[in-house]
């Protein structure tokens, strides 16, 4: 009986490992013959790339050429913040205090004022070099993280105040959208002339979204129900 | 010329390598060290494919957060683990 199911164990190990070797040599068939890629976009992007009122070609495309992607996925995040949320809600709050000689704390107190100036250089600098809204909301999301080890509650996500704060990246898309489309510039079509101005408007709002969204996952699973 | 397509290559196989003992590893703390860890290779593959958003995007997201993520949830399954071996254990004492 023993030796029967060893030896179908070995068979089925045999088949599984023939099978990987099979797709993993089809899949690299399949990548060697692809053409080198050049679909002629990085032309059309660097060609128009002064009419979208920003120079890194990353941020055009993502809040200008691709705006209409960004925009989803600011709702995506929204959706994510919205599934998240009850998770965090009615936690009991932990009364506990760290030591004043606490590690955690001392770095807290070097690394949060630091980020938070490195999140807003990132932001102002993703016009031009690379940087950007994410890259940004990222830091501050890793600020409130260290603050969050360090026992100390910055956002109460039972509060309409935290909810307005995570959806405030799409309603400033939302307006902006809204605005533009009234003064009878397309959908999602930013004017050449304030692009830069409302690409910065947008990326703003969407740095405190999307680091309120992140944070928000952390907190879901450090501290919500289990 | 030369020098360049050996750090690719060492990029290559560093990551081939960190993310194959991932899966061998037996400990999961090994291997959310070992997630880190990939991340952080992986950003430097993003800086030699000159992509600098993505790098400083995966290096803080890819790596930061989800590692810290990671982290809290090993915490919550490693102090769920010793309450049900604890409560195991009373069962058996009784």
């Amino acid at each position: 009986m023993k030796t029967s199911s060893l030896i179908s164990q070995r068979t089925m190990a045999a088949v599984i490992i023939s099978l990987v070797c099979v797709i993993a040599a089809l899949l690299l068939i399949a990548f060697i013959q692809q053409p080198v890629h050049d679909n002629g976009l990085r032309e059309v992007v660097f060609a128009n790339l002064d009419k979208t009122g920003v120079s890194n070609p990353v941020t055009a495309v993502l809040l200008n050429y691709r705006a209409f992607d960004t925009y989803l996925e600011f709702a995506v995040f929204l959706c994510v913040a919205v599934a998240v949320l009850p998770y965090v809600l009615d936690v009991p709050i932990q009364k506990q205090q760290l030591s004043a000689e606490s590690q955690v704390l001392a770095i807290a107190k070097i690394f949060v004022p630091l980020s938070i100036l490195m999140a807003g250089y990132l932001l102002w600098i993703g016009s031009t070099q690379p940087g950007g809204a994410f890259q940004a909301a990222s830091l501050l999301a890793g600020c409130l993280v260290l603050l969050s080890l360090a026992n100390v509650r910055i956002i109460d996500f039972s509060t309409a105040r935290s909810r307005f704060l995570l959806s405030v990246g799409l309603l400033a898309f939302m307006v902006v959208n809204i605005v533009v489309f009234s003064q009878n510039f397309g959908f999602i079509a930013l004017p050449q002339n304030i692009a830069g101005s409302l690409i910065l408007f947008i990326e703003f709002f969407a740095t405190f979204a999307v680091s309120a969204t992140l944070f928000l996952c952390f907190e879901s699973i450090h501290k919500g129900h289990l | 010329m030369a020098i360049d397509l050996w750090i690719d290559v060492i990029l290559c196989l560093s990551v081939l390598f960190v993310a194959s003992s991932i899966f061998l590893v037996k400990n999961t703390f090994s291997a959310i060290v070992l997630f880190i860890c990939l991340g952080l290779v992986v950003m430097f593959c993003w800086i030699r494919l000159n992509a600098i958003d993505v790098a400083i995007a995966e290096a803080a997201i890819g790596s930061g957060l989800t590692g810290a993520m990671l982290i809290a949830a090993w915490r919550k399954l490693a102090f769920n683990e010793s309450g049900n071996q604890s409560d195991e254990q009373k069962e058996k004492s009784e």
